[in-house]
């Protein structure tokens, strides 16, 4: 059962601790310890680390996990951080780098701590973890780990390190494109365009991996890198170049309308007005929820004025002033719409059925139809960080309100299981067993005595079966009757001498059947005993079940603490997702607010314009 | 008006390109009030996994005494010869449980997982289990396998493990019910 394969938390993990582990664990035929571990891997294979870790907490509770080495503990750690518990995860990595574990087991706990402190934007912390490291590392890793320690250098300005640890890294590796990105944009915020658009290029001619899944995630990054590209080529004054890369994007790409902004710019700023007119004129007819097409809307225009177009230029003007009014109108809707908006019911946070995991990508929420002005702020890690605790939070919530209801059941059951007990007892007791034992032991007794006199006085008469009882019963009468008349003064020695022939014979022939009635009165005797010895021995186990029937109580005890506790707990779910709502509420209705305000001096400037043309047309009239 | 827009949609790009650079992470929020939010929320997940831990073992005890107790667990060791569609138990010729197994629940169970596929009661003395497992056997044939154990029920709990084995030597799936002494 131990095999290496059901040990393998690890493949996840840290693939390198899987042989010495494996090797601890083999003894383990004679139990069920494989078993209970299992299960809890079962659960975090499918991403359901709340029911995996309750797992894991029974099994160590009830010390079913034994000989899997420190296995157990890196699971708990990592299942803690992919359910976003930082703080325990990062007290047991730090437990496992103890010198006396494993060199793989240390090594696992260093690249999982740089990688929490990474997430937290402890950038130096995180590095010197990754320094700690000791070679050998599995080859399914070593890239993972060399990609953490390229983004470490990267937010640390370590650009040169970050390149030659790049230069490392197989040309194959799924990382590479990821990683180039980064160094593209690192590059850009130095200001070193140059580089940053050769890392932007090689994204974008780069590996192309096979998998459908890999192919998609490449084509975003491939979108994102030629637009990153061409803002950078903008920065740097080469407009031509900034064009070249805009018109690769897809027009299906969620980043075509950066893209299109970005290609009417470049135009505009080679001084090709009419090249700008193409993407604004297509960008302006997207949503105007997106800050691209808002700017679009007021570029176009200015485009049209520059051509000298002014009648074209009034009509985009005018139709810019009813869309940003409509929006504006829109915005004052959702602003109303938000203050009393559950965040929880509104992205349907109550209602999944696999946890989230804190350190994959983060996740999507659908968008509701009200929130869509909202999209760009929603798809912030800001915001998605919320969710994820908000997301959490209500799936406790609807965890701990189960339970509530299932208490209120086993209470019930309990109280029907004692009610049942009580019933039983009281008709037993109508039974009267105790009594009814005692009268069979007073009859076992006196049979006990008759048998043994008739055996002490050989009373054979007393043993007659049959004819011969009959006829004893009536030579008994006769000899009652010659006593009588005997005692009346009548001669009856006649009769007196047949009365003791027949008394003789009866004799003769009771003894004949004597022993083997004997025989049998003992027999009987024998069965009483055993009968009034089992009906003992069912008294006593009923009596036994009776008294277990006090075990019926501690249920009382402990359901009832369990159900102070769920209401406890309750409360304090409530009020943290009331707190966190709240948060998310005041983060969208921030962005919200600063959408109107760009939106009010987008209607300002549009009106100014509208005024300025009209203006200028009656100045044209006059003259 | 150019470098105001533009300027601004630089800044808007390259933000938001900032925060993609590591696909699995987020960057926490530093301040000592969110710092502190976040543990409270951590202590709280804390408190309710152990309120769970106990309310599932206290469940457990309720439902299902130690007497009376039974529990099947189903694993597959490589899985090579065979893709598993569904998995169904009787117990003395009676239907227990019927499972379907889902891409990803194969896959827990590939990697190791062991799934929990029924806990119940039954009374005690001796008693027959009886497994069918059905799926895609080697070359992708439909396949039906059953496997069949008879257990004396005692006084603790009885742990059953399905197994699914490969079997290199005959190139087949193996089945098998094991009972684990608890």
């Amino acid at each position: 059962m131990a095999t290496l394969k059901q040990l393998s938390l690890c493949v996840s993990l840290w693939s390198a601790t899987l042989a010495p582990i494996a090797t601890a664990a083999a003894p383990l035929e004679q139990n069920s310890l494989d078993v209970d571990y299992g299960s809890a891997l079962y659960e975090y294979y499918q991403g359901n680390y709340f029911t995996a870790l309750n797992q894991l907490h029974i099994a160590e509770l009830r010390g079913a996990i034994k000989g899997h080495g420190d296995n157990p503990q890196l699971s708990e750690a990592g299942i803690s951080l992919a359910y976003g518990m930082e703080e325990h995860a990062q007290k047991i990595f730090t437990q496992l780098l103890d010198g006396n574990r494993p060199p793989a087991v240390r090594n696992a706990a260093w690249f999982y701590l740089a990688r929490l402190q990474y997430s937290r934007g402890n950038w130096s912390a995180a590095q010197a973890s990754l320094e700690s490291l000791t070679p050998p590392f599995d080859a399914d890793i070593n890239d993972e780990l060399q990609a953490l320690r390229i983004n470490v250098a990267i937010r640390l300005d370590q650009l040169e390190v970050a390149e030659s640890a790049l230069a490392e890294l197989p040309a194959e590796s799924p990382w590479q494109n990821y990683l180039r990105f980064n160094l593209g944009a690192a590059f850009s915020r130095q200001g070193d365009y140059a580089s940053s658009v050769s890392y932007y290029d090689t994204v974008s001619h780069g590996f192309v991996p096979a998998s459908i899944t890999d192919r998609s995630e490449y084509l975003a990054l491939y979108d994102k890198a030629l637009t990153a590209a061409g803002y950078s080529l903008m920065l740097d004054d080469q407009p031509v170049e900034a064009i070249k890369r805009f018109v690769r994007v897809r027009r299906d790409s969620p980043w075509s309308d950066r893209a299109l902004l970005g290609y009417g710019w470049s135009a505009l700023d080679s001084k090709n007005f009419r090249l700008a007119l193409q993407p604004w004129q297509l960008l302006v007819q997207g949503p105007i929820a997106l800050s691209s097409t808002q700017e679009a809307m007021l570029a176009l225009p200015y485009v049209y004025e520059q051509l000298d177009a002014k009648g074209a230029a009034l009509a985009e003007w005018q139709l810019a002033e009813g869309r940003f009014s409509d929006q504006l109108l829109k915005l004052d809707e959702t602003l109303e719409h938000l203050q009393s908006l559950s965040m929880v019911d509104a992205f349907a946070l109550g209602h999944s059925n696999k946890d989230s995991h804190w350190l994959a990508s983060a996740e999507t929420y659908p968008i509701p139809e009200s929130l869509d002005s909202l999209q760009e702020v929603l798809s912030s890690h800001a915001v998605r960080d919320k969710m994820q605790r908000l997301r959490d939070l209500s799936l406790l919530q609807q965890s701990l309100g189960q339970w509530q209801n299932k208490i209120a059941l086993y209470k019930d059951l309990v109280d029907d299981r004692s009610s049942r007990r009580t019933e039983k007892r009281d008709v037993l007791q109508s039974f009267e067993l105790a009594s009814r034992e005692q009268s069979m032991l007073l009859e076992q007794g006196e049979y006990a005595k008759t048998l043994s006199r008739i055996e002490n006085e050989k009373d054979y008469l007393a043993l007659a079966v049959g004819e011969t009882r009959e006829l004893n019963e009536i030579v008994t009468r006769l000899g009652k009757t010659l006593d009588a008349l005997e005692a009346a003064g009548q001669d009856i020695s006649a009769e007196r001498e047949a009365y003791q022939r027949y008394r003789g014979i009866l004799l003769w022939q009771a003894s004949e059947t004597y022993s083997e009635q004997l025989w049998q009165g003992k027999k009987r005797l024998r069965a009483l005993g055993n009968a009034i010895e089992s009906f003992s021995q069912r008294r006593d186990s009923i009596s036994k079940v009776l008294t277990d029937a006090v075990d019926i109580q501690p249920w009382h005890g402990r359901l009832d603490n369990g159900a102070q506790r769920i209401t406890a707990h309750r409360e304090n779910v409530q009020e943290l997702i009331a707190q966190e709502e709240q948060g998310l509420r005041d983060l969208l209705l921030a962005a919200l607010s600063q959408q109107r305000q760009a939106l009010k001096s987008y209607l300002s400037q549009t009106r100014l314009a509208i005024a300025r043309l009209l203006d200028a047309a009656l100045r044209e009239q006059k003259q | 008006m150019k470098n105001t827009l533009a300027g601004k949609v630089l800044i808007y790009f390259f933000g938001l390109g900032s925060l993609l650079q590591w696909p699995m992470a987020a960057l926490a929020e530093n301040d000592l009030e969110s710092a502190s939010y976040n543990q409270s929320v951590e202590t709280l997940k804390r408190d309710v996994l152990e309120l769970n831990r106990d309310l599932l073992i206290l469940e457990e005890e309720l439902l299902y005494p130690s007497s009376t107790q039974l529990v099947m667990f189903l694993s597959m060791d490589v899985g090579t010869f065979f893709e598993l569609d569904a998995v169904k138990v009787k117990v003395d010729g009676k239907l227990v449980i019927a499972h379907l197994y889902t891409e990803r629940n194969i896959d827990a169970l590939f990697r190791g997982g062991v799934q929990k596929l029924y806990v119940g009661n039954i009374s005690s003395g001796e008693h027959e289990i009886s497994a069918f497992f059905t799926g895609k056997g080697p070359a992708g044939r439909d396949y039906k396998r059953a496997a069949k154990l008879s257990i004396e029920k005692g006084a603790d709990p009885t742990i059953l493990e399905l197994k699914i084995v490969d079997s290199s030597a005959k190139e087949q799936p193996d089945f098998e019910i094991k009972e684990w002494q608890p």
